[in-house]
This record gives structure tokens, sequence and C-alpha cells, in this order.
């Protein structure tokens, strides 16, 4: 079972906006341990924003990421016979989406359905790295308020 | 400059690229989310899309309500302004034109939103907006930027402590919005009818 994990949000929240902290932490629980995972473990959601917190150069938040997905023996991907299909075209997109988000286009939500996603899974992925860059942001701009 | 003139403060209608939620198929949790009832069925299609993911949908929505209209701290206009450049950042069309028309109803102040459009977050500014500006961009882009100089610019220029929390929560709110509503869909001109 997955856990949560310290990303050190919780702690930084309570200190300054106490009354947020249940609202992220209901936001997390949505995107990396959702109730229905819609066919996208919770595993390879972990994996996914560990791989996103280091691009925006939070390598804390990566790593306190990668802490919780270690512990979880859960199927990585989807299927077997799409896994590499899948694989490279999630993570191009999360990348693209993270990095060059004024670029994607109607043609980057195509490729994501011809790689096999059907649509409440490309919204789930959508939500889960909104989440991530929203995290992200909020660590290092209160890490920089009091640093 | 060209990229930057594509931005209107004109309404604009937002299209999904994949089929949103059919009400009259959808899930009891998918209603729940979309908070439908019996004498209110129409739903944007922007909520009918994110409500495949209704765990999703709830918990962003409250997160997104708490940050954006919090009673406290820093000034509505402010927020606003905070909102359009994040959204001209990310290059998220339908929410800088959403925050853009709000920022000018709340001030007046059609020539900052002006200057943003034509000249970017490098236009000429007075040094309180400039100061909120460059706090904003540094927090924004990928990868992130920020460092202590940009919030004590902010401090020196009149902000708080408490303030500048808030511009932190609704730069990273946004830095979460753009990505969903500039990927999932696209603006399109009210008169633009597909």
């Amino acid at each position: 079972m997955i856990t949560n994990g310290d990303t050190g949000i919780l702690k930084q929240l309570t200190a300054l906006s106490p009354e947020l902290v249940s609202d992220v932490s209901a936001f997390r629980d949505a995107v990396l341990n959702p109730e229905d995972d819609l066919g996208l473990p919770s595993a390879m959601r972990w994996r996914l924003a560990a791989r996103i917190a280091g691009w925006l150069g939070d390598e804390d938040l990566a790593a306190a990421y990668r802490r919780v997905c270690a512990t979880n023996e859960d199927a990585v991907f989807i299927s077997k016979e799409l896994q590499k299909n899948l694989e490279e075209a999630i993570i191009a997109y999360a990348n693209k989406v993270t990095n060059h988000l004024k670029s994607v286009s109607r043609e980057d939500i195509d490729e994501l359905v011809l790689a096999g996603l059907n649509t409440p899974q490309v919204v789930a992925l959508s939500e889960l790295f909104a989440f991530v860059n929203f995290e992200c942001r909020l660590r290092m701009g209160l890490d920089a308020m009091h640093g | 400059m060209q990229c930057m003139a594509r931005f209107s403060v004109k309404p604009l209608r937002w299209e999904p690229y994949l089929p949103p939620v059919d009400v009259a198929e959808a899930t009891d949790a998918q209603l729940a989310a979309m908070q439908v009832t019996p004498s209110g069925i129409k739903v944007s299609p922007y909520v009918r899309t994110l409500a495949h993911d209704p765990q999703s949908y709830i918990a962003r929505t409250q997160l997104y309500n708490h940050i954006m209209y919090a009673k406290d701290g820093l000034a509505q206009h402010d927020r606003e302004l905070v909102a359009l450049v994040t959204s001209l950042i990310n290059g998220c069309v339908y929410c800088a034109s959403v925050h853009a028309r709000k920022y000018i109803s709340l001030t007046d102040r059609d020539d900052i939103v002006q200057e943003l459009y034509v000249h970017g977050v490098g236009g000429a500014f007075d040094v309180r907006i400039k100061a909120l500006i460059d706090f904003c961009y540094h927090l924004a882009v990928s990868p992130v930027k920020t460092d202590g100089r940009a919030s004590e610019t902010l401090k020196n220029r009149g902000f708080s402590c408490s303030e500048i929390v808030d511009v932190v929560k609704i730069v990273a709110i946004f830095s979460m919005a753009n990505r969903l509503m500039h990927t999932l869909g696209h603006a399109r001109s009210m008169q633009d009818r597909a």
C-alpha cells in the first residue's frame, strides 16, 4: 500500500497556511492514490511525479516521491503489450506539459489516444501533471521566502 | 512579440479536444462532482471534461476556490494580476482572457494589461507592478528560477509576508490550472462556432 510520504509541503503549509493542508492532501490523494485509478496504477503515478519534480529542479520533492514508489510492487504500466509504446508517449507528454506548455496542442492529445489511453486516463494524467507542477512551485516559492 | 499578440481580452469560449462527459450518461460520482441537479443540467464543457476524473475534479476545485477567493491577504485585483501574468507566461489564452477582464474591471488599468499583451513580462511597469511580475515569472517558468531576491524585492515594494505567500499560492495554482485548460482544449472566439 502506497502512503502519501513526507514531501515537506504539509509541514510548511501548517506553519504558514494551515487551512490549506486538507485541500492539498485531498488533491494529492486524488492524483497519486485515487480511489479509482482508472487503469493507471499508483506506482506509475508516483514515478511520473518524481520525474516531473526533477525536471522542475526540486530534487528534494523528487526524492520524496521516489521513496514512496520504491516501496510499491504494483505493475508500472498499463499492459505489457503496450508498455513501451505507452511509456514513451506518457513521458514525452509529461515533459511537454511541464517544460514546453505553450507548444502543447491537439496533436499531443491525439498521440496519447493513439498510444492506447482512453479519455478518462488522459484527463487523470493531466490532473497528475498539473498537481506536481503546483506542488513544486508551492514548495519552491515558500522555500525562497525563507531561504 | 507576435506570439504575445495572440492574447485578447475579448470573451472567449473553451472547446475540448476530447469528448466531455455526457450528463445523461454520467455516473453518480460524476454527477456529484459536477453538482448536477434536476433543475440545473447545463454544465460547461470544461467541467464535463474534468468530470472524467471526478475525485481529482472535486479536490482541485476546492483547492482553487480556497486560494483564489480567500477573504484576507492579497488584494483581489493583485490576485487577478498574478493569475493573468502566470497565464501569459504559460501561454494559456483562455485563462489570460478571463483574468485580464477581471483585473480591468477591478482597476480600470487596461494600460497594464495592454503592456503585458504587447511587450510581455519585460514591458514597462511601475516598480510595484514590476516586482510582482518578476516574482511570478521566476516561479512560473520551467525549471523554476525563484530565489530569495525576488521575495525581498516584493517586501521592499510594500508587500507583507502573508501577501507574498498568497502570490506563491496563486502562481502555483495557475501553474496547475493552465496545465488543464491549455492542454485539454483550446480557446475559440465566441462568434467562431465549430
